[in-house]
C-alpha cells in the first residue's frame, strides 16, 4: 500500500518536472522562432538592397561601358576618326 | 464557544474568498459573452496585422548578361494626420527634404518625399515617429532608352506591363504579390509568422537574344540615315544564321520609355507590313528553280517593255536578253514578270506561303501583323505579273528577314528564336533544295558585285543581296512620290552567319531607290556588326 502510494507520487513529480521542463523549452523554443523570424526579415530586406546595389551597378556599368559613350569620348576628347578602307 | 467563535472567523475568511473568487469568474463569464469578440479583435489589431508579401518585378537581360529593363526599390515617405512640426524637423535632419513643413498637408495622408534609398529609410525608421508612412515602390529603368523601347516596352507604376516585350511576359517578370498575417511587437516590427493568407509567386528575370551593342549599331545608323534622307520611319532587322537567334531589331520613330510624357510608337519590324517590291524577286525565283521550270544560267528573252492586260510593264533599259540570275541582278521587271508568268497563279502563292508570307510570325510580342497575299481564284495576268515584283502582297520586315534566311540555311526555313529562356524548339522545315538555294545566292552575290546593290558592299567581304523599292499604296492609288527603300543582305563571305534587313520608309522623289537609300545603310551597319562579332578582311591583319 506505502509503496504504490510512493510509486504514484513519483510518476506524479516526475510529470510536473516534465511539463514545468517543457514549458521552459516551448517559451526558449518560440523566441528561439521570432528571433529567427526578425532576423530573416533582415536578411531578406539587406538581400534586396545588395540586389538593389546590384542593379544600380549594372546600370551604371553598363552606361560606362555603352558603345554610344565610347563613340562619343573618342571622337570628341581623342579626336579620333573612323578607319577608312585600305586602298591596294 | 471558543470553537464557534473560531470556526466562524474561519467561515468568513473562506466565504469572503468563494465570493470573491465567484465574481471575478462571473465577471469573466459576462466579459467572455458580451464582449469576447470585440476585445479579442482590438487585441489582434494591436499585436496582429495583414502584411504584404511584394515581388520585385525580373529584369530583361539581353544575351550578354545586360539588363535592359530593371526595377529599382525606393521608399515613398507619407505624413499622415497630426504630424507634428518637431517630428518632421527631426526627418529634417536625417535626410534632405524637398519640401517644408508649410507645404505638407497635415489634415490628411499627404506625400512628403520620394524615392527613399535603404540607407535613408532606415534613418526614419530610427526616429520612431508615429505619424508618418512608408510605402515600398518600384520604379522600371530601361537603359537602353529609345534604342530598343518599341521591342522591350514599358511597364506601369503598379508593375504591370503595358507595351511590348513586358505585356507578353508580363505574368512572367511580375511573379503574384502575396500577403500573410504577421504577429508584431509594441514598435509595430514583425515578430512572428501566423499564416499565409495569399501565396506569392516570385517573379522570374527573361534573358533575350538581342545583343545590345549590335542593337545600337543598328539603331544609330537607322536613325542617321532616315534624318539624311528626310524620310520618317525604317526599320533593321539582324538574323544570327548560326544559332538561328535575333541579334537585332531596331524600329523609328521610338520613344523614351524612361519618361512618363512618352508617346508609344509602334514596333514596326513587327507590325508594319508592307508591299515588299523587288525585294521578293529571288523568293519568286526560288519557287520556279524548284520546280525546274527555269535553270540559274538559262537565257530569256527581256524586252524593255511588255504589255499584259493591256497594261505596259517596262525596264529602265533594254537588255535584249538576260541570264536567269541576270534578272535578279539588274532588277528587271520585265524579267520578273516573265518569270511569274512562267510559274502561274498557284505556283506563285504556294511558293510565297512556303516561305512563311500572310501566316503568323512565332514571336511571343502584344501584337504583330503578317501581310497578306492576293489569292483570288480568277487571277488575271496582270495580278500574277505583279506578285512576281512584290505587289499584291504584304510582308512585316521580320517575315522577309527570315524569308531570305532560308537561302543562307540550305533551304531550310527556321523560325527564329527571340527569347532565351522558352524552352520550346523552335519551328523549322526544309522547303527549298540546298540548290536552289546556292543558286538564288548566285544570283544574289551577282546584285552586290554587279547590280543594283552595289553601294552595299562591304569592302573584303562577299555579299549576297537584294535592294527593293516600293511605290506607297495611298487612298488605292499608287503616288510616285513616296517611297519605301529596302535591301537585305546574307554575309559574311560563304559563311553566311548574318542576315541584315533594312528599310527606310516614307522618302521622297529625290533619292528614294533601295539601291541608293537602303544599300548604303545595310553597308555602315554590316561593317560595323562584321567587325563587333570577330570578321576581319586579310587586309586588316
Amino acid at each position: 500500500m506505502m509503496n504504490s502510494k510512493f510509486l504514484f507520487l513519483s510518476i506524479i513529480t516526475i510529470q510536473l518536472i516534465c511539463i514545468f521542463f517543457l514549458a521552459i523549452n516551448l517559451i526558449l523554443v518560440r523566441w528561439e522562432i521570432r528571433e529567427n523570424f526578425a532576423l530573416q526579415a533582415n536578411l531578406i530586406e539587406q538581400n534586396e538592397e545588395l540586389t538593389n546595389q546590384h542593379n544600380q551597378l549594372l546600370t551604371e556599368q553598363f552606361f560606362l561601358d555603352s558603345p554610344a559613350r565610347i563613340e562619343k569620348i573618342a571622337k570628341q576628347q581623342l579626336g579620333m576618326v573612323q578607319k577608312k578602307p585600305l586602298e591596294l | 464557544m471558543i470553537a464557534f467563535y473560531q470556526n466562524w472567523r474561519l467561515f468568513l475568511i473562506i466565504t469572503f474568498f468563494v465570493l470573491a473568487f465567484g465574481g471575478v469568474i462571473t465577471r469573466m463569464i459576462m466579459i467572455q459573452t458580451n464582449q469576447g469578440l470585440f476585445l479579442q479583435s482590438a487585441g489582434n489589431a494591436q499585436n496582429q496585422s495583414i502584411r504584404e508579401i511584394s515581388v520585385k518585378r525580373g529584369t530583361i537581360f539581353d544575351r550578354n548578361g545586360t539588363p535592359l529593363a530593371i526595377s529599382i526599390t525606393g521608399f515613398d515617405l507619407f505624413a499622415l494626420s497630426g504630424l507634428e512640426k518637431k517630428d518632421f524637423e527631426k526627418l529634417f535632419q536625417v535626410i534632405d527634404l524637398e519640401k517644408s513643413f508649410a507645404d505638407i498637408n497635415t489634415s490628411k495622408k499627404s506625400l512628403i518625399q520620394k524615392n527613399l534609398t535603404f540607407e535613408e529609410q532606415r534613418k526614419v525608421l530610427e526616429l520612431q515617429i508615429d505619424r508618418i508612412e512608408l510605402e515600398k515602390t518600384y520604379t522600371r529603368h530601361y537603359p537602353m532608352g529609345e534604342q530598343i523601347a518599341p521591342l522591350i516596352g514599358f511597364s506601369g507604376r503598379d508593375q504591370y506591363g503595358l507595351e511590348g516585350l513586358e505585356k507578353s511576359f508580363n505574368s512572367l517578370l511580375a511573379g503574384k504579390v502575396g500577403s500573410e498575417k504577421i504577429l508584431k511587437d509594441v514598435y509595430g516590427r514583425p515578430l512572428d509568422h501566423i499564416e499565409i493568407l495569399e501565396p506569392s509567386i516570385a517573379s522570374k528575370d527573361l534573358h533575350i537574344s538581342i545583343d545590345s551593342n549590335i542593337q545600337y549599331m543598328a539603331y544609330k545608323h537607322l536613325i542617321q540615315s532616315i534624318k539624311s534622307h528626310q524620310a520618317t520611319a525604317g526599320t533593321v532587322v539582324i538574323l544570327d544564321n548560326a544559332t538561328k537567334q535575333v541579334l537585332a531589331l531596331a524600329s523609328y520613330p521610338s520613344y523614351n520609355p524612361n519618361s512618363p510624357q512618352r508617346k508609344i510608337q509602334k514596333n514596326r519590324v513587327f507590325l508594319e507590313t508592307y508591299e515588299p517590291g523587288s525585294i521578293v524577286k529571288p523568293i519568286a525565283l526560288a519557287g520556279v528553280l524548284e520546280h525546274n521550270l527555269l535553270a540559274i544560267d538559262d537565257e530569256m528573252e527581256v524586252p524593255i517593255k511588255i504589255t499584259v492586260d493591256g497594261n505596259i510593264i517596262n525596264d529602265r533599259k533594254q537588255y535584249g536578253s538576260l541570264k536567269v540570275y541576270e534578272i535578279i541582278q539588274e532588277s528587271s521587271q520585265v524579267g520578273a514578270t516573265k518569270i511569274a508568268l512562267l510559274a502561274g497563279r498557284d505556283l506563285m502563292i504556294e511558293n510565297y506561303k512556303r516561305f512563311g508570307f500572310s501566316k503568323p510570325i512565332h514571336i511571343n510580342f502584344p501584337s504583330t501583323g503578317f501581310g497578306d497575299i492576293n489569292t483570288k481564284d480568277d487571277m488575271t495576268d496582270i495580278e500574277v505579273a505583279t506578285l512576281g515584283y512584290g505587289y499584291g502582297l504584304t510582308a512585316s520586315p521580320f517575315q522577309i528577314a527570315q524569308a531570305y534566311a532560308v537561302f543562307a540555311n540550305e533551304g531550310i526555313y527556321h523560325d527564329y528564336q527571340l527569347v532565351l529562356d522558352e524552352m520550346s524548339s523552335q519551328y523549322h522545315a526544309p522547303i527549298i533544295s540546298k540548290q536552289t538555294a546556292d543558286d538564288v545566292l548566285t544570283a544574289l552575290y551577282s546584285v552586290t558585285t554587279d547590280g543594283t546593290g552595289k553601294l552595299a558592299n562591304v569592302k573584303g567581304f562577299s555579299i549576297a543581296g537584294k535592294t527593293g523599292t516600293t511605290e506607297k499604296l495611298q487612298g488605292g492609288n499608287y503616288k510616285s512620290s513616296t517611297y519605301t527603300s529596302s535591301f537585305v543582305g546574307i554575309g559574311p563571305d560563304q559563311g553566311n552567319t548574318i542576315t541584315i534587313f533594312v528599310n527606310i520608309d516614307n522618302l521622297g522623289a529625290n533619292r528614294y531607290s533601295g539601291g541608293q537609300v537602303a544599300a548604303p545603310l545595310f553597308q555602315k551597319i554590316a561593317t560595323d556588326v562584321y567587325a563587333y562579332l570577330g570578321y576581319f578582311e586579310d587586309n586588316d591583319i
